[in-house]
Parts: structure tokens; sequence; C-alpha cells
């Protein structure tokens, strides 16, 4: 569960997050908005990249204000990127393992491996598993982003337009992999959350259980999706409206 | 959608499995070094090895991490300043001293890189331009100790004292197979990094620090480590120079040999230790064997600086990434056929020129060996070097003689000849290696430069014939050792 | 304070050098992001031409424009040809490549004129400002101040009130956006590349006059300017002036301090250092595009 209170963001004049309280608390919550609303910073907040001048953010009961950007994987964050982070020297098994290396796993280094191994099969890259990080092609990389995000039994796992540039068909096995991540540790309830944030509506809509939308920093609406998408103001925000010309 | 079946990706295997090349390589070369070189040549080669250290420690830092570090020469200084003052001072031997100047190198190494830490690119290479001139007025002024009191050790007037080599060591030979060890051992050292936790994290680090940061990763930390064990080794690399000559030249760290560090090193490669080794060979051994000729060092410094700026031109990769990209799909049974094949042929080669006198064994053995590692080296220097007037036309280049070797390859079957179709190709290899290793056997082994290209010449000739020969026969025993072994260059870059 | 004047004078002037190529540096950086190591290598080859053309028996004012003419147009071949095909590579590999530059210069110079002792004679030499009896400063070194402060505030004029002043500093601020708006990156970098060959050129005769005619001590002088242009953080000219004025004087001062004084030549650095480590000295955050921590 995510719980902000009152979050405000401050660069200079702009405040791209402006009195935000909500609580997340569905396995499977996306984030929409239109471009400046917010959603990355929010996101940049989450990950500890970014400090609020006022407000509180908590993760499960945790609280993150202060927590150090390289300590928040250990606590159970992670987060994807909206431009590509596989290294391209390594091996996807390579890429993977180094997130590995740097979570704490009882049986050690086999675990570790294991681990690795099950993540790239949840998304369904078992066959690119020593294909050098350059050789892979965009939605592999998309995929391996989200077997890295996924290592360690994480509390929370942050996508940032996960379906950026992917094809039809492949949307639809991001949708399936999207889906299936908070049940990937197991219990009916799911032990993972996932927000995702991305502007590909089929994608929230196939995928989230429950949608926040942000506009200007603030929170514009949070249920249902299908609900959600309906509403006039949502609409109002993402398309505009049209104003009659004064003859 | 159908694909056309994919060459199976190979892991590119266990650490151990990646630093076994580099031991094999290092161990011939201790062993076979001093039975074929000069007195002069092995102590030149023996800098040319500490050098190559050295060089490694600079392409830890801009290979791993993208870092220029131009005062990796500097803290060579430093760690030969401590080893030469520990053992003067306390009279500690030599290779505790050794390896407390590296340590103290390391530190110092550590200290340049704390603010370097914060710091894009450019700054940190400007940081180490200046601590690199700022470490040369400093020992301009202070020296390297030689005996003397006081905290700098250095004697006013008097006797300069040299320090003696290790007891294990003390003939030029066997220490040129010491200090052989010690570079294996540090190039293994960055090695192993590599193909483990801390070398994937760096890789992390290298793509995206933020990505780096959201997994986990303590940037700093693993960049400080990298600072100071880029320290640690530089500094040990110094010490050993200080071992081979007793002393080290007040003169001899100024910033140019610095910048010339980096600088070779991205042309000889800073994604793998053959690249190491090359800028060893470029910084030390091939302008003292342009010497021999007269040629003016400055020349070759001029050349290096042209090589540098088509190095970068071309993508940073330098030869070791030209020798890589050609061998990179190359088969271990490939290799270790080539390799037997010319080894077996350099044998019968040497017995037979020593039996008409021509020419000691051991210089034509080597003679021969030299040419199969240049055999790829070579023409990609000559590729480089087109890639200098842009892509186009090095891509121009290529499809005519392309086009070519096949019309010449074709001709030669009609007359009911094999020919490989890249005829043309391998001859202007073939041309080039034998003229390029025919001097440096001329230079370095005192080969007549005749004999030196007849040698060459004969033994390619003759290696292709039984290659062609052989085939049929052993290639079951080829398709076993590829199952077992991986490509050893394919992780290359 | 008597005995400090020459020193002031010296250092001052030198400084004023060291601030000319540091302006030359920062002009060049902030124009197409390029920090210039083969500065010092290119003002090293004016003088050295400058002065061999005196010594084949020529006007003075001839070798002046070969020399400087060199510079200028060894640098706009490198900006039009060479630092294009880089241009898009990253600031660092673009500023290892001048380096490749640099060297290349340095060593046929070196090759070419070799280590013989030599000096640059310029006719100002011979004149200067006296009081009473004695020589406070010569004309070329009050010229070397002069051509400094000149040069910042020409520079200064050039890239706030000219269009060509006006698309380098777009392009400083970002080169692919301002591409796409129109502004020609290849000619606007050439125009600022032969701008910083011809400040080179200047400086580096300059530099022949006043420390060394050395190919190689030449080439090297560009640590110090660039040192100079680090304490105005590749930016600022009106600091990267003082930086260099600083650095001259303190380093001229150094003489005095018997303790200190082989250490001198090193001043350029540990100021250089220390400015870093000051501007440096705010905690690491993340930078714009999330590539990397700043």
């Amino acid at each position: 569960m995510i719980d902000i209170q009152d979050l405000c963001v401050q660069f200079g004049g702009v405040k791209p997050i402006d009195g935000l309280t909500v609580q997340l608390t569905k396995p499977i919550v996306g984030l929409i908005g239109p471009n400046g609303a917010g959603k990355t910073t929010l996101l940049n907040v989450l990950s500890g990249f970014v400090t609020p001048v006022r407000g509180s953010v908590s993760v499960d009961g945790m609280q993150l204000t202060g927590v150090a950007p390289h300590r928040r994987a250990a606590m159970g964050l992670r987060r994807t990127f909206q431009t590509d982070q596989i290294a391209d020297d390594l091996t996807l098994k390579d890429n993977v393992l180094a997130v590995a290396d740097h979570v704490a796993f009882e049986g050690g280094r086999t675990a570790a491996e294991k681990s690795v191994l099950a993540a790239i099969d949840f998304v369904g890259l078992s066959h690119r598993l020593n294909r050098r990080g350059s050789d892979l092609s965009t939605e592999e990389c998309h995929l391996a982003e989200i077997a890295k995000a996924i290592i360690g039994s994480p509390k929370l796992v942050m996508l940032d337009e996960p379906g950026a540039g992917m094809s039809e068909s492949e949307s639809i096995h991001l949708e399936r992999v999207i889906k299936d991540i908070p049940f990937f540790y197991g219990g009916p309830a799911g032990k993972t959350q996932v927000f995702l944030i991305d502007h590909d509506v089929d994608l929230i809509s196939a995928c989230c259980n429950e949608t926040m939308v942000l506009d200007f920093g603030r929170l514009l609406a949070l249920g249902n999706t299908h609900e959600v998408l309906r509403q006039p103001e949502v609409q109002q925000a993402y398309l505009g409206t049209f104003s009659e010309v004064a003859a | 959608m159908a694909r056309e079946k994919e060459r199976p990706d190979t892991s590119p295997g266990t650490p151990l499995q990646r630093i076994r090349p580099l031991l094999i390589t290092f161990a011939l070369i201790a062993g076979v070094g001093p039975m074929v070189l000069s007195a002069y040549w092995l102590n030149t080669f023996t800098t040319v090895a500490c050098l190559a250290l050295a060089s490694g420690a600079v392409a830890l830092l801009y290979g791993q991490l993208g870092m220029v570090s131009l005062a990796q020469f500097a803290m060579a200084g430093v760690g030969g300043w401590f080893c030469l003052r520990l053992v003067h001072g306390i009279g500690l031997p030599f290779e505790i001293a050794l390896v407390i100047g590296a340590l103290v190198a390391g530190v110092f190494g550590l200290l340049v890189g704390l603010p370097a830490l914060r710091m894009r690119g450019l700054y940190l290479a400007l940081l180490t331009l200046m601590v690199a001139a700022a470490f040369q007025v400093v020992v301009n002024v202070i020296g390297f100790p030689d005996g003397g009191p006081g905290w700098t050790g250095k004697v006013v007037n008097g006797q300069r004292a040299l320090i003696e080599r290790p007891w294990l060591a003390s003939s030029d030979a066997a220490y040129f197979r010491y200090a052989v060890l010690w570079v294996a051992a540090g190039l293994a050292l960055i090695e192993w990094h590599r193909a483990s936790m801390p070398g994937r994290a760096w890789a992390l680090i290298r793509k995206s620090e933020a990505a780096a940061v959201a997994a986990g990763v303590s940037v700093v930390g693993y960049k400080a480590y990298a600072f100071a064990l880029a320290g640690v080794l530089a500094g040990l690399s110094g010490g050993l120079i200080a071992g081979l000559n007793g002393q080290l030249d007040d003169t001899g760290f100024p910033v140019s040999q610095s910048i010339l560090l980096f600088a070779l090193t991205i042309v000889g490669g800073a994604y793998h230790w053959v690249g190491a080794l090359f800028a060893g060979l470029l910084i030390r051994a091939l302008p003292a064997l342009l010497n021999d000729h007269g040629v003016d060092g400055n020349l070759a410094n001029a050349f290096y600086g042209f090589a540098l700026l088509v190095s970068l031109i071309q993508g940073r990769k330098g030869l070791a990434g030209q020798l890589a990209d050609f061998y990179k799909f190359v088969r271990m049974s490939r290799i270790i056929e080539g390799t037997t094949s010319w080894v077996g042929i350099a044998a019968l080669v040497g017995l037979l020129s020593w039996w008409a006198d021509q020419t000691t064994i051991a210089g034509a053995f080597f003679i021969a060996l030299i040419g199969l590692l240049f055999r790829i080296a070579i023409p990609g220097v000559c590729w480089l070097l087109l890639g200098f007037f842009g892509k186009p036309v090095q891509d121009k280049a290529e499809a005519l003689e392309a086009a070519a070797s096949l019309r010449l390859a074709g001709w030669v079957e009609s007359r009911g000849w094999t020919a490989d179709h890249r005829i043309i190709k391998r001859a202007l290899n073939w041309l080039f290696i034998g003229l390029f290793v025919g001097w440096v056997a001329w230079g370095v082994f005192q080969v007549p430069f005749l004999a030196a290209l007849a040698i060459l010449w004969g033994a390619m000739a003759l290696k292709v014939a039984m290659e062609h020969a052989l085939y049929p026969h052993i290639l079951p025993l080829r398709q076993r050792i590829d199952a077992r072994w991986p490509k050893p260059f394919a992780a290359y870059r | 304070m008597d005995n400090l004047i020459p020193f002031l004078v010296v250092g001052l002037s030198v400084g004023a050098v060291y601030a000319l190529s540091g302006v030359g540096l920062v002009v060049l950086y902030r124009a197409s992001g390029v920090v210039n190591f083969a500065y010092g290598a290119l003002g090293g080859l004016a003088a050295m031409v400058c002065w061999q053309v005196i010594d084949l028996e020529y006007a003075d004012w001839l070798g002046w424009v070969a020399g400087i003419g060199s510079a200028t147009l060894l640098s706009w071949g490198y900006g039009r040809y060479i630092a294009a095909s880089l241009t898009h590579q990253d600031r660092v590999v673009r500023a290892m490549a001048t380096l490749g530059f640099a060297l290349m210069i340095m060593g046929i110079a070196q090759w070419y004129w070799g280590d013989d002792p030599r000096r640059l004679v310029l006719p100002t030499d011979a004149s200067g400002i006296e009081v009473e009896g004695r020589r406070l400063i010569s004309h070329t070194r009050l010229v070397a101040l002069f051509l400094a402060a000149g040069a910042t505030l020409g520079i200064t004029w050039l890239l706030l009130k000219t269009p060509l002043g006006l698309r380098m500093r777009a392009l400083q601020s970002n080169r692919t956006l301002s591409a796409l708006l129109g502004v020609r990156i290849k000619r606007v970098d050439t125009w600022a590349w032969t701008l910083a060959g011809l400040l080179a050129g200047i400086s580096g005769l300059f530099m022949g006059n006043m420390v060394r005619l050395n190919p190689v001590v030449l080439t090297f002088l560009v640590i110090p300017a660039m040192a100079a242009a680090m304490v105005g953080r590749m930016n600022s000219l009106a600091i990267t002036v003082s930086g260099g004025l600083l650095i001259g004087v303190i380093e001229a001062l150094t003489a005095l301090e018997p303790s200190i004084q082989r250490y001198g030549s090193a001043t350029a650095f540990v100021v250089a250092i220390t400015a870093l480590l000051w501007q440096q000295r705010k905690g690491i955050g993340l930078s714009r595009d999330n590539s990397h921590l700043e």
C-alpha cells in the first residue's frame, strides 16, 4: 500500500506536485495524466531522487522521507525508467544478476542465480539468457527491466511507461506479464504491488485494478479504471473541450 | 515470424574461464621471453609489461566506468616513490615495499577519486590532469629517494644508491619473469573483477547511474573502489619499474607521459587486457624500435596523436577491439588449430634455418609466432587508418576489394585450383605482415630482413596448405572442442 | 612593497595571457562543448612559425600574420572536418580527440624545431613605462593585459549582441534542439573553432615571448589556461579572466618565499583543484534527463 499525505514538490517557481493526498491499496494501480502532470516527478519522489518540500510518503507502513535512494531498493522499492537502462556489455542474465547481487538471499549465490532464472523465465525471455544487452530488441529490453525489478520479493514495483515502442502483440504479452507480477511470489492477495504509469489507455484498462489521474500536480480522480476513464473531467484534461468562438 | 537460424548465444564463462587465456599468454611470455631476447630488449620488454599494467589501470577506469583519469602515471610515480623510500629508509624487502607502495598509491588514487565521484566525466579528466601536472612539479623538486636522509630520502652531494633486486630475481631474465608474473596477476585481478559482482555493478553504473542507484547499487562505493584499485595497480607498476632500474628518474614522470599513457590505452583498446599489452608495446617497444632507425621519438608522438584521433572517430575500441571483431565469432577449435599449426611450422622453420645457418632457432620461432598475432592486428591497423577518411570510404574500399577478390578467385578456380574468395585481402595481409614482422625481427632479433620475409611468407604458405589437407580429418575433433569451450573473445567490449 | 611590484607586473602579464587563453577555451567550450587540449599546441605552433619567418629575414609583421594565421587555419580545419565527424559523441570523447590533435602538432613541431634555445622578440619588448628611471612594465606586457581585457569584452559583445553569438549560446544550451530549430551546427562550430584558433595564435605569440619558445613547453601551457577556465566553471568569461590573473600573480609571488619557491609552477594546478572542489561541494542529485548523478 502506498500512502501519500499532502505531498508538495517545488522546483523554483514550478510546482509539479501540489498538495497530493491519496492511498493506493489495490495490487495494480495505474497512473495517467497529460504531459507535465507530475507523473514522473511522483515516481522520482517515491524512488528518492526528488525531495518534497512538504508532506510524507510511506509504503506498507515504512516512512520514505529522508531515506537515501540507493537504500530504497533494499527496502523493497523498485522502478524502471523511460529510457533503456540495460547494460550493453552484459548478457541479459548478468544484467539481472547485477541486481540480485545487491539483494540479500538466504541460500547465497545459488538462491540468487535461481531467482534470476525464475525472473527471466517469468517475463518470457529464457531464450535470450546469454544475449548481450546491446543485441536485445526494445521489447526485450523493457521486459528485462521488469525482470530486474521483480528480483528479491519487492513490496512495490514502479513501471514508468514500460509499453513505449511496443507493437500490438508485444503489448499483449506485456499485459500478461504485468498482471502476473503481484502473484509472482505467491499468495492470493499478491505480495508485490505494481504502480504503472503509461499513456497507453488500453494497457492501463487491461491491467489496473484502480487508476489515479493527475493533472497539474493534483489528484483529479481515483477509482475503478473504467469508471475513471469515463469521467468528463478526466476526458477534458486529456482532450480539452471546445469553447464557443464569439461571433 | 520466420527467422534464419540464429547462432546460439554462448555464455561468457565463469571468472576462471575468462582469466585462463590471460594466464596462458603471460606464462608463455614469461617462459619464452628470456630465451629469445637480448639483454637490451629484455629490459625494454620488462618496462613494456609494467606499462601494460599501468595501462590496465587506466582502462579499468575508462572502459568499466567511463572515467578519464590522466593521473594514473602519477600514481605509478607515487607507488615507485614509496617503494624506493621504504627500501632505502627501513630496509624492507623489495616485495613488501612494492606492495606497501602500491597500497599507498591506492590511497592517493582514492583521494583523487573522491571529489571526482560527483563530477561529470570531463571535470574528472581536467582534475586528474591537474593532479598529474602537480605531481610532475613536486617530483621535480623532491626527487625520487636514492639513499639520502630526511623524509625525502634524497642524496644531495655524493653517491646515489640503487635498490637491489629481490634475491629471486636478480638477473635480467629472472626479473623479467618476476615482473611479468606480477603484471599477469594484476591484469588477472581486473579480469576477475569484470567477470563477477563488481564488474556487473560497474556495467550498470556505466549505463546509467540513476538506474544503478534505483537497483540498490552504491554508486559512490563502487566508483571509489575502482579508483583505489586502479591506484594500487598503477602503484604496483611504478614499484616494478623502480625495481628494474634500481631507481627512478626525477624527470621520468612528466604530464606528457600520463597523457600518452591514456592516449595509447585508447589506441590499444580499453576494453580488454590485450589492449593493455598493445599500449605497453606502443609506449615503450615501438619507440625503441624506431630509435634504431634514428626516427625521432617526436614523430612517434605525432603518429600516436593521429592514432588516438582515428581510434576515437572509429568508435574507441582500439587495436584490441579490431582483433576481437575479427575473432569474435572464431571458435576455440579454430584458435587451437591455428596456434598448433603455427607452432609446429615455427619449430620446423626454426630447425631448418638453424641448419642453414641463417638465424637462431629461437629467433625464427618467434618470428612465426609474432606473425600469428599480427595476422589480424596489422590489417586491422590499416583498416583503422582508412577509417580516418570516414566509414563510407572504408565501406567502399571493402566493397571494391570484395568484388575484385571474387573475380580473381573465380578466375583461379576456373583454372582448377581452389581459391579463397577474399584472396586479395589475404594477399595484402600477407604482404603487410611479412614486411612489418620482418622489420620487427630485424630490429629486435637481428635477423636479416630478407631472411625474415622468406621465413614468414614461406611459413604462411605452408600453413595454408597444411590446413587444406588436414581439414576433413580433424573436423570431428574440432566439433567436440567447440561443444565444450566458449568463444574466448565473445565477451569483449 | 616596492620590491613586490616587479613580481606583480610579471604575474599580471603572464596571468593576462593565461586569461586570454582561458577565454579562448571557454568560448569554444560554450559554443561546441569541447575542451580543447590542443590550445597550447596551436599557440606553440604559432610562436614557432612566427619565429621561423622572422629568422628567415622576413618582416616582423609577416611573421605574426603567418604564426597567427597558421594556428587559425589548423583550428578551422580541425573544427570543419574532424570535430564535425565527432559531433555526436559525448564531450569526453571529443575532448580526448583534441588531445590527439595536440600530440600531433606538438610532435611535428618538436621534431622540426627541436630543443634549441630560441627567443621570440616582439618590438614592444624594447620600450615600456618607466617610473623614476626604472622600467616598470614593458609594452609587450601592457599589450597582453589590454588584449585580455579587450578579447573578453569583444567576445562578450559577440555572444550577447550578434546573431552568431546568439546561435553559439543556443548550441551551448541544447544542441539537438537548436539543430531542430534551424541553427546550423557545423557552421557555428566552425566559426567557434576559427575564433579559438585566432585567440590561441595570439596568446601563443605572447607566451613564446614571455615564457619560453619551445613547442613542448608551450603545448603544456594549456594546463594553466585550463586552470583559469576551470575557475570560471568553463562558463563565465569574467571569472576566467580573474582566475587567470590570480594564478599569474600567485605564481609570481611564490618566488618570494624560499620554502615554496620551487613549487611555484604548481600554482595553477593547486588553484584549479581548489576551485573544482569548492564548486562541487554540494550534494549529489539526479540530472534532468535521469541519466546520471551530478
